[in-house]
């Protein structure tokens, strides 16, 4: 899975510049950069959403942007998880029928995965009744549902406290670690990284790895808000 | 959806609140178009052939009797008629004899059948006298027939001609029946056309009509609104479902679905109400519940309903899911 080349530009200004970006079964990448710097927009383009103004997005090395909308929305269906910020849950389906809802192939039992993220005892309640990281957690259920290749996560832990957005991102990270997918996740909250295997800046549209060993807190005290 | 019981309950009643308006508004009219013509509704007929200058309307048509008629005839007339004294205004069907055409037609000379909105104050034995003539009917049995607004009394061609003879009469038919006919230019119509030359017929039912269609197309209006603004309440959740990858045909169908099952659900119990409504009305009133018709206000109710759920599925296709989900729209 692989972005060759990748350049976008918004309402004329490129926020992407010749992207590279590789991400291999098994790895936690956290993509990091000030408000507006195309964090969003490279997780948009992975979770073919929208299509670069150049560039390709090889998987299985097939250009995905080469396949038809329908083609695309099939691709993501069965190959891409998403979470997002806010866990968007459909107010009046249960915890189990949020899943039941896009689960395509049966191949995943839906009760047994929600009892995995420790949400057995709430399969049939309504999420207004939920706390906001069991929301999350139901987020993350429904991404992994479907079994996908690739989960995309945009600031999954912003409306959570510390310990319930640690264990999200620890659920997220295990799904790389002991499923074989690939995770990238997009993260304003520095104590959160250590859980992924690389961390990604953006700025000015183009894309560098820091080093996590090294002082990283230093170099997001420069990209920072 | 149907765990948001408020907003389904509202949407609910007002879909059946105006599919009821309907659906009364057609008893109405209905009972009304029963009332005006189901005497000819009634005959066992397809052609007429009328006197050319009627103008379609059987009172108004008088067609000489010559010695070659063979066809059979019919002869409609309205007449005031003393009923112990109290004068009401009643329509005489004459039919032939041993017909089978409608009702009457084995009477004797002299008697005839009445409309049950005359029990009241007739039974059978009883007489009936025509006020200008002073001929009298005598009572022979009950048998419905209504032509414009008024009752029918049914009689056989003899007593019609006994009638006249008796009340210094020409004698004259109003309609010969068949396609076969002794004028050399009559006015053919069918049944369906001699209904809608009843007097007032046909501008009741247009009034009715108008009604009807200017309610089916208000509704439409008002529960295309409704389905508009849920979903454009349920934008952000439909959008997120496209962001994930769900089909927008499958959410499509859920929201028709739901607008199936919310109008024909309003339009079944409009129905039932009608039955309820048809029993406990007084006969009087002219309300008439014809399943077929009602349904078929109903089928346009629900199709009509689909179109414009369309509407705000054109708008479901076009929401953009980055926006949604909190991005800058493409």
């Amino acid at each position: 899975m692989r972005l060759s080349h990748v350049s976008h530009q918004f309402d004329g200004q490129l926020v992407l510049n010749d992207i590279e970006l590789h991400v291999s079964p098994g790895e936690c990448v956290a993509i990091v950069g000030p408000s507006g710097s195309g964090k969003s927009t490279l997780l948009y383009i992975l979770g073919l959403l929208r299509k670069p103004d150049q560039g390709a997005f090889l998987m299985n090395e097939r250009d995905v942007f080469e396949l038809d909308e329908e083609q695309r929305r099939l691709l993501r269906l069965h190959e891409v998880g998403f979470v997002f910020q806010q866990a968007h849950l459909i107010p009046y389906l249960t915890v189990l029928e949020q899943l039941e809802l896009i689960q395509e192939k049966r191949q995943m039992d839906a009760k047994q995965l929600l009892t995995d993220l420790g949400l057995g005892h709430r399969l049939h309640h309504l999420p207004s009744t939920l706390s906001g990281g069991e929301k999350q957690r139901v987020a993350v259920a429904r991404a992994l549902i479907n079994s996908p290749q690739l989960i995309l996560a945009d600031e999954p832990t912003a409306s959570l406290d510390y310990e319930n957005g640690r264990r999200v991102m620890e659920l997220l990270a295990k799904q790389a670690h002991e499923e074989g997918r690939r995770v990238v996740v997009i993260t304003h909250d520095e104590r959160m990284l250590d859980v992924c295997d690389r961390v990604l800046r953006v700025i000015d549209g183009t894309l560098t790895e820091l080093n996590k060993e090294e002082g990283h807190h230093d170099q997001f005290d420069a990209i920072d808000e | 959806m149907w765990r948001q019981k408020r907003k389904f309950s509202m949407l609910f009643v007002i879909t059946l609140l105006i599919v009821m308006l309907t659906t009364l508004i057609t008893g109405l009219a209905d009972g009304l178009a029963y009332d005006n013509g189901s005497a000819l509704h009634e005959l066992n007929a397809t052609t007429y052939q009328l006197d050319p200058d009627s103008e379609g309307q059987l009172t108004r048509s008088f067609i000489d009797v010559t010695a070659d008629t063979s066809n059979e005839t019919m002869s409609v007339r309205q007449l005031t008629v003393t009923i112990d004294g109290k004068k009401e205004e009643v329509t005489l069907f004459a039919l032939p004899s041993g017909s089978n055409i409608g009702p009457g037609t084995y009477l004797e000379t002299g008697e005839v059948l009445f409309d049950p909105s005359l029990s009241e104050q007739l039974g059978t034995g009883d007489t009936l006298t025509d006020f200008a003539s002073e001929y009298r009917f005598t009572i022979a049995g009950e048998a419905p027939g209504r032509y414009s607004h008024g009752p029918v009394i049914y009689t056989t061609n003899e007593t019609w001609f006994d009638y006249l003879d008796y009340s210094e009469q020409r004698p004259y038919v109003s309609a010969e029946i068949g396609t076969e006919s002794t004028m050399s230019n009559p006015l053919v119509m069918s049944q369906q056309d001699l209904i809608e030359s009843v007097p007032g017929y046909s501008a009741e039912q247009s009034t009715f009509t108008m009604m009807r269609a200017f309610l089916l197309v208000i509704g439409t209006f008002i529960l295309t609104a409704f389905f508009y603004l849920f979903t454009l309440q349920k934008l952000p959740e439909l959008g997120i479902l496209k962001a994930i990858g769900l089909s927008p045909r499958i959410i499509g169908r859920a929201l028709l679905f739901q607008v199936i099952v919310i109008v024909s659900a309003a339009v079944a119990t409009s129905i039932g109400f009608m039955y309820v409504v048809d029993a406990l009305i007084p006969s009087s009133l002219p309300f008439l519940v014809d399943f077929g018709h009602v349904a078929l206000f109903g089928s346009m109710f629900i199709f009509l309903s689909v179109l414009g759920a369309l509407l705000p599925l054109w708008k479901l296709r076009q929401v953009d899911a980055i926006e949604i989900i909190g991005g800058k729209a493409s």
